[in-house]
């Protein structure tokens, strides 16, 4: 595949804009030591008020809250809010599955728009975005996040190029992204979410509980949604060679969908449970519109899962 | 089960065609890549696959089922249906014995042979003790019944065996059966008063002339079944011979040199059958003898024998023969009288209607005008004795009181010079002349013609000089005027010679005519001046010749200038020729004589045979011939030809036959239709005879209810098809 034509079809100015003029507010406190927009878990220098704590030697004076002190003849340091970038880290899943498009393109080039989206957005607030993806084979790469305008290149230049195909791989590499990255940061995971409930699970927590701020965008196509098929087809697994069925649609469209529901019910409430966020990315919409969508209500103060673009 | 048409069973071969199509021509799985397989494997079916091929099965034998239907219906399958046992019947047979029926009574296999075999059959098919009536039947509707042996009137093998012995001996009647009376009558005979329902049975020959028309039969009593058995109808006694005279040749120079003339006649046989040998006589018209005779042989159908005869016509520069044809084949009563009749006429009759006859002539001036005609028509004896010398024009001088009634028979040319003419005889001239009689009309010094004017020239005024004073006429005693045809070509109707010899005719007086000539009228000569002298009008067949100028010396002078004699000879030979030339069987005409011909073939000038229905009677092809200058010396053809026609004894065809099958009154019975046959049958025996009948059997055919089922299968195959599909679509289309 040609490297240059995937880049250049990331670029999509429609997708832009419907990002344009937006922010990725943090829900959690940056850790980053680069001052940014974000509120950082450390008080720093900033104009904005905070609180007051007893002064204990040592502090620099110039803290020091003269005006009560002339008050009350108590010593107290004035604190003030800190402004930090946050780091963001885009993981795209590039299992097999994620090669399925019929109707509309597969939902990796789709995971693959919106992490452009994304990082366009991210790198125009000056945070850091970095981008990771792994295979069970070990082809695959992280990209460690910069805020640098230029690293956009960067961040597709080799992704871009790479297939998708086997299995979800995403515990292996989330367990080895994790010693990379000891900070806390944004995660945003753009994946299908077909790999067992478990594995899921595992990747969701083990990212929380370390203080990371996991999104999950989760990449679907509609004919995986509504299973629009009428006539008997042979499905052949994406993720597995040489495994297929001979299937009547007809007889078992309900069935599938009762299934594929109960797991995206599954899905979210997990999200909500471990404080992820949960925005769905269906190729049948533009990449950018499900961005969009999910960061009004993210950056509203509503972290309740996004169901899709709403584009009326 | 039978099959009538088993052959088409092999298209039950077309049930593997939706096999295949159930089997094989199922549509190809589409192959779908699919990452959710997951969701796949765990989702249980929702409604059994079962049910589904279950269903694709049922719309497989449905198919099935209908190719198997179709292949079914085509090969006719019959099933057996118990008859149902009737009331006991009476049988009433009548039997023709027509004269028709003695067909092939020389072959020794004559029809009413034919027709006892079927009497004998039906009365053996019946039980013993079914009461049986035989009538026997001629011409019209006469009965005569056939007393039975024994007094109970049952088949019994005696009383058989005397009603067939007794119709042997019933004598043919000639003449058409009305067999519609025949059955009336047999309602109405008072012997049949006991409440039995009968069955009437007509066993006749299939002769078409005694068939009357279908509606005939509808007037037939409820309580009357009618059967008729049609016997005869390839027997080989109908298909019969039809000797006719293809080409009829004259030398007419030898006619014309007084010499004895040859004639020649092809005689062909235009028919179907062989013909017998037969005579051929050549014989005079009008005197009734046979001056020759000649035997033709047999000829089988297409071959053809020319009879030769030479005869000697008394009349010098005769240039015209009259020919009758006639071929009568009585060979149903007598096998010996078959006679072919050439009936060769030697003259033109010509009717002169004047007031005075040719012995009671006192003006020496009109004596000028008989010896005119009388010359022309090259007799100048009849002048003066008034008897008939063998002259071609043969001259009849009348007066109005002493004409016969005037026909196109008697006469070929009617010259009227009297004053006028009664009502009547305007009616008997207009229809001589519509008949392709010849008139002319002379208009006399003291011609008063209103009724000739109306029935001829009906015109404003009328166009003769009828009825004009004396002073009207115009006379111009010191000046000639010469004779011109209007537009000169070339003579016109008339030779050069008498052309040239026009100017030569002057005429001092003449008179004008009323009014204009009229468009339906020709001017053939006129005066000098302009004025019209000879006008000719079509009239039907014939036509009509107007001179406006007396042959009367008195009057005028042209009866006395030799010129004017063959003048009057060319006139009477156009009329005579013109007239005739319609009576004989020209192409588009009807030649309009009392005939036994129903059709004819006519020759065209072309030399194509064509057929001539339905114009009317033609007994006699009779016409005169004329051998004019055109011909130069060749043999004119006599082209004519003519059937014996529909006689009694024509058989009655078989889509005719089915045509009566199709009427309610009366049902056929052929030996193809087996099951009208057993259900006739089935009328007849005693009550013990039909409760052992009830094992009787009828073959009934079954093709339609296959059909129907076809029909049903195929619509329930649409529907189940439909509902399979909708259901599929149903189900995708929630999302």
């Amino acid at each position: 595949m040609n490297k240059e034509p995937r880049k250049e079809s990331l670029l999509d100015s429609e997708d832009f804009g419907w990002i344009d003029g937006m922010e990725f507010r943090s829900r959690r406190r940056s850790g980053d030591l680069y001052a940014g927009r974000h509120k950082s878990s450390q008080l720093g220098g900033c104009t904005e008020f905070a609180d007051h704590r007893p002064y204990h030697p040592g502090d620099p004076l110039r803290q020091m809250d003269w005006r009560l002190l002339g008050k009350s003849d108590r010593h107290f340091i004035k604190r003030f809010e800190d402004e930090r970038t946050v780091s963001t880290m885009i993981i795209i899943d590039r299992s097999g599955s994620m090669n399925f498009g019929l109707s509309t393109r597969n939902k990796f080039d789709h995971a693959l728009r919106a992490a452009a989206c994304m990082a366009r957005l991210l790198l125009s607030n000056r945070d850091p975005v970095g981008i990771a993806s792994w295979d069970r084979s070990g082809d695959g790469l992280i990209v460690k996040p910069r805020s640098t305008p230029s690293h956009f290149e960067s961040l597709f230049v080799d992704i871009a190029e790479l297939p998708a195909s086997g299995e979800t791989f995403l515990k292996a590499l989330v367990e080895r992204l994790i010693p990379l990255f000891p900070q806390r940061m944004r995660v945003v995971l753009l994946s299908d979410g077909f790999m067992p409930d478990e594995e899921m699970a595992g990747v969701l927590q083990t990212l929380s509980v370390r203080g990371h701020e996991v999104i999950l965008g989760h990449v679907l196509a509609p004919e995986e949604l509504h299973f629009t098929f009428t006539e008997g087809t042979r499905f052949e697994d994406l993720e597995e060679e040489d495994s297929w069925r001979d299937i009547d649609p007809a007889v078992y469209r309900e069935a599938y969908l009762q299934q594929f529901n109960q797991f995206l019910d599954q899905l979210q409430n997990q999200c909500t449970r471990l404080g992820c966020g949960y925005f769905r990315l269906l190729t049948s919409e533009s990449a950018g519109a499900g961005l969009a969508a999910f960061l009004r209500r993210w950056n509203a103060g509503n972290f309740a899962p996004v169901l899709g673009a709403d584009i009326k | 089960m039978s099959f009538l048409g088993i052959g088409f069973l092999v298209g039950l071969a077309g049930i593997l065609v939706p096999l295949a199509i159930h089997f094989f021509g199922r549509r190809r799985k589409v192959v779908q890549p699919w990452g959710a397989m997951r969701f796949l494997n765990e989702a249980k079916p929702t409604w059994k696959r079962r049910s589904v091929r279950l269903q694709d099965l049922l719309v497989l034998l449905l198919r099935i089922g209908a190719v198997a239907l179709l292949a079914f219906a085509f090969a006719r399958p019959t099933i057996k249906v118990p008859v149902p046992p009737e009331n006991v019947h009476e049988l009433v047979m009548i039997v023709d014995r027509s004269l028709s029926t003695e067909l092939g009574e020389s072959s020794g296999n004559p029809v009413s042979g034919e027709i006892l075999d079927h009497v004998s059959r039906v009365l053996e098919s019946v039980p013993n003790d079914t009461r049986v009536r035989v009538y026997a039947n001629g011409a019209g509707a006469g009965l005569q019944y056939l007393t039975p042996v024994s007094e109970a009137s049952l088949s019994s093998p005696e009383n058989r065996d005397g009603w067939l012995s007794a119709l042997e001996n019933v004598k043919p009647v000639a003449g058409t059966v009305d067999w519609p009376e025949a059955v009336r009558s047999v309602h109405r005979n008072s012997n049949f008063s006991e409440p039995l329902s009968r069955q009437v049975l007509i066993i006749a020959d299939a002769a078409k002339n005694g068939w009357p028309e279908s509606e005939v039969w509808n007037t037939q009593g409820q309580d009357f079944s009618v059967y008729i058995d049609p016997v005869g109808i390839n027997h080989p006694g109908r298909k019969r011979p039809n000797l006719c005279v293809e080409n009829l040749a004259v030398d007419q120079l030898s006619l014309q040199s007084g010499k004895p003339v040859v004639l020649q006649a092809k005689i062909s046989n235009r028919g179907e059958g062989v013909s017998k040998s037969a005579r051929l006589y050549w014989k005079e018209s009008e005197k009734y003898t046979v001056f020759a005779e000649e035997y033709v042989p047999s000829l089988k159908p297409g071959e053809s024998h020319m009879a030769t005869v030479k005869k000697t016509f008394p009349a010098a520069g005769l240039n015209a023969v009259q020919v009758e044809v006639q071929y009568a084949n009585d060979a149903l009563l007598n096998d010996n009288t078959s006679a072919l009749v050439l009936d060769v006429a030697d003259h033109v009759s010509v009717a002169v209607v004047i007031n005075e006859l040719p012995a009671d002539i006192q003006d020496s001036d009109t004596r000028f005008a008989y010896w005119a005609f009388a010359a022309a028509a090259g007799d100048p004896g009849s002048i003066t004795n008034g008897e008939n010398h063998d002259s071609f024009f043969q001259l009849q001088w009348l007066t109005p009181d002493q004409m016969p009634e005037i026909n196109s028979d008697k006469f070929d040319v009617v010259v009227w010079s009297v004053s006028d003419a009664a009502p009547v005889t305007t009616d008997q001239l207009q229809s001589f002349v519509a008949n392709g009689g010849g008139l002319w009309f002379r208009c006399g010094a003291g011609l008063n013609s209103n009724a000739f004017n109306n029935a001829f020239f009906p015109h404003e005024y009328g166009l003769s000089p009828a009825g004009i004073a004396a002073n009207d006429r115009v006379m111009e005693d010191d000046k000639t005027i010469g004779l011109r045809p209007p537009s000169h070509t070339g003579g016109g109707i008339f030779s050069e010679a008498v052309f040239q010899l026009l100017d030569e005719l002057q005429a001092k007086r003449h008179f004008s005519l009323h009014s204009p000539v009229p468009e339906s009228s020709e001017v053939l000569l006129e005066f000098e001046g302009g004025k019209p002298f000879l006008i000719r009008r079509k009239f039907g067949r014939g036509e009509v010749f107007l001179t406006t100028m007396d042959s009367s010396p008195g009057v005028g002078n042209l009866a006395a200038i030799i010129g004017y004699v063959p003048l009057v000879r060319e006139i009477l030979r156009h009329l005579a020729t013109s007239g005739s030339a319609q009576r004989n069987f020209s192409v588009g005409e009807n030649a309009a004589r009392e005939s036994l011909l129903q059709a004819a073939r006519v020759k065209t000038p072309e030399g194509v045979w064509i057929e001539k229905d339905g114009i009317g009677e033609i007994p006699l092809a009779r016409g005169l011939y004329w051998l004019g200058s055109a011909t130069d010396g060749v043999p004119l053809p006599l082209s004519l030809a003519g059937s014996i026609g529909e006689s009694d004894t024509a058989p009655l065809s078989e889509a005719e036959l089915e045509e009566w099958a199709q009427l309610e009154a009366i049902t056929l019975l052929r030996p193809e239709h087996s099951a009208e046959m057993k259900r006739f049958a089935a009328h007849f025996g005693t009550a013990g005879e039909l409760e052992a009948r009830k094992d009787n059997f009828d073959e009934r055919e079954i093709w339609m209810w296959l059909l129907a089922g076809l029909i049903g299968f195929l619509i329930l195959e649409v529907l189940l098809a439909h509902h399979l599909l909708s259901r599929r679509r149903a189900t995708a289309a929630v999302g």
